[in-house]
């Protein structure tokens, strides 16, 4: 899958090291494990943000920066460590204007995954 | 038993368990944590030759459970290796100066430098460096 400019929305290298790691069970696995927990944690995140709750904000968006990043997904993992910086910093205003940005990300790297993990 | 070395992973999240698991098996025998508590009661009862510890976990942090393994007479000389996605730049040094022996960075993106700092700690702690 591409993004609307035709890039991959996952970057392949890292897609390559799972498979060179474990083959492809180890990369469906992994895809399994993050769509297991990252749906609740990002839902969890957006009601904490809600609530002016920025440590569970930060918390949840720096797991997100190494579990996405491990799967390439860059952009993801590139708003996430930006939402865990504004969070950290206790800027609700510009995390809530994040928000958006951060689930659109987050859908579009679960699509492409799910696409991956029927052809791992 | 087998005779590989024992690495200790603390993380809680568990895709990154498990890539570890998958990145360290047949070189080291593995056991995983999923916090502070769990990983301070497994080294004291199973001590490994060296530790991954995540900083950003749930509850005792990294730095908690750094501190605690330091001022246990029995486990203060383990090598820990900080396990992070703070990755900015002053991190590494940020790190060290809390006493952690080395660092890496999540994601992996190079494995062998996780490999050559495992290799480089045990081999100091055994004394075949």
């Amino acid at each position: 899958m591409t993004d609307p400019a035709g890039a991959p929305l996952l970057d392949p290298v890292m897609l390559a090291k799972l498979r060179k790691i474990g083959g492809p069970a180890l990369l469906t696995r992994f895809i399994d494990t993050f769509m297991s927990y990252a749906p609740a944690r990002v839902d969890l995140a957006e009601a904490a943000a809600g609530s002016g709750d920025t440590a569970t904000v930060a918390a949840v968006a720096h797991g997100l920066i190494s579990s996405a990043g491990q799967l390439g997904a860059t952009e993801l993992s590139a708003i996430s460590r930006e939402i865990e910086g504004l969070a950290s910093a206790g800027d609700i205003a510009a995390v809530a204007a994040r928000l958006p940005a951060w689930r659109a990300a987050f859908g579009s790297a679960l699509a492409a995954l799910d696409h991956i993990r029927s052809n791992p | 038993m087998s005779d590989l070395p024992r690495v200790a992973v603390v993380e809680d999240n568990p895709d990154n368990r498990l890539l570890l698991q998958a990145l360290l098996a047949g070189r080291y025998t593995v056991d995983e944590y999923e916090s502070g508590p769990a990983a301070l009661a497994g080294c004291a009862a199973r001590p490994p030759h060296a530790i991954l510890l995540d900083i950003s976990l749930p509850g005792m942090d990294g730095g908690e459970v750094l501190r605690r393994l330091r001022g246990d007479d029995a486990l203060r000389s383990i090598p820990v290796i900080a396990l992070t996605a703070h990755a900015m730049a002053g991190d590494r040094e940020r790190f060290l100066g809390m006493g952690f022996d080395g660092y890496v960075a999540k994601p992996i993106i190079d494995e062998t430098l996780l490999y050559d700092a495992l290799e480089r700690m045990i081999a100091g702690r055994t004394g075949n460096a």
